[in-house]
């Protein structure tokens, strides 16, 4: 499973018209990759590592251009991290924080977004 | 060689109020007295998807170890676990999508173990969700059948509006 995982998640649109972009998380690079899609075309705007071994799940809030991911930590520890995002495609780390072993799904719930809900 | 994840059988919420704090705010651990149908993927709960419901009241998670689709009631950003949904035994819901037509809401699991769509009515009532299970599925469509080894994981629904 782990070793032919290419996209294990999570394509989220964060951009002005003109171009999209998405991300992708992968255990095979240990990256999160924003990539841009014009057209047909992807291209890669940038990588981050910050996202631990495997990370697996990307939320994305789009009204505060903010992106969590879950590293579900196999091998290692697994943590949440969140990112700030730009219409670059750029990730700007905000926090890691260490969680239980085994994060693989999140979604935003109650007032203003302002909770995380993560099953494991 | 990574050979088997260690699922740690958990729900927990976070705060991301500040995206420079997060911080944990609950967590549930579960346990199965007896291992489900499946054995050897029903051995303990294995949690796999975190769904927020049309009303934005309820969280969904489904227990693919247990045959449950786990319901928390959200109060702020506290949450309350409510009576859950018993899935199809041995079917193993792994990942859920709801949809909302006409003011009917409906609710499908993909379940990895059956490989089918479990769809139900949903009807909310004071003390949360009531699921009324209307049809379970090949994941191939009805009648369908899958290739051995096969392992459903992930569900998206169009409702027709959106797809005309």
């Amino acid at each position: 499973m782990a070793a032919t995982a290419i996209l294990s998640l999570a394509l989220s649109l964060a951009a002005p018209a003109a171009a999209e972009v998405l991300f992708a998380t992968s255990y095979n690079d240990h990256a999160v990759t924003a990539l841009s899609l014009k057209g047909s075309t992807l291209s890669v705007l940038s990588k981050s590592y910050d996202c631990g071994s495997e990370p697996t799940w990307l939320t994305l809030d789009y009204a505060k251009s903010v992106l969590y991911c879950l590293n579900e930590g196999w091998g290692g520890s697994a943590s949440i991290t969140s990112y700030k995002t730009s219409a670059d495609g750029a990730l700007q780390k905000q926090h890691i924080l260490p969680v239980l072993k085994s994060p693989v799904a999140s979604t935003l719930f109650g007032p203003d977004n302002a909770g995380l809900a993560v099953a494991f | 060689m990574l050979t088997r994840r260690s699922d740690t059988s958990s729900f927990a919420t976070f705060s991301v109020g500040s995206v420079t704090a997060l911080s944990q705010l609950q967590k549930e651990t579960y346990t199965l007295a007896a291992p489900g149908p499946v054995p050897d993927r029903q051995e303990a709960p294995h949690l796999h998807d975190a769904v927020l419901d049309p009303t934005k009241k309820f969280l969904l998670v489904p227990d693919l170890g247990s045959d449950l689709v786990r319901v928390y009631k959200i109060n702020g950003t506290s949450v309350t676990a409510v009576t859950p949904l018993k899935a199809v035994p041995g079917s193993g819901p792994r990942h859920a999508a709801f949809a909302v037509s006409d003011g009917n809401t409906f609710f499908y699991t993909l379940n990895e173990l059956s490989n089918t769509i479990s769809g139900y009515t949903v009807a909310y009532k004071d003390a949360g969700p009531e699921f009324t299970r209307v049809f379970d599925f090949s994941s191939h469509g009805p009648g369908g059948t899958v290739p051995k080894g096969t392992k459903a994981a992930e569900i998206v629904v169009s409702v027709s509006e959106l797809c005309p």
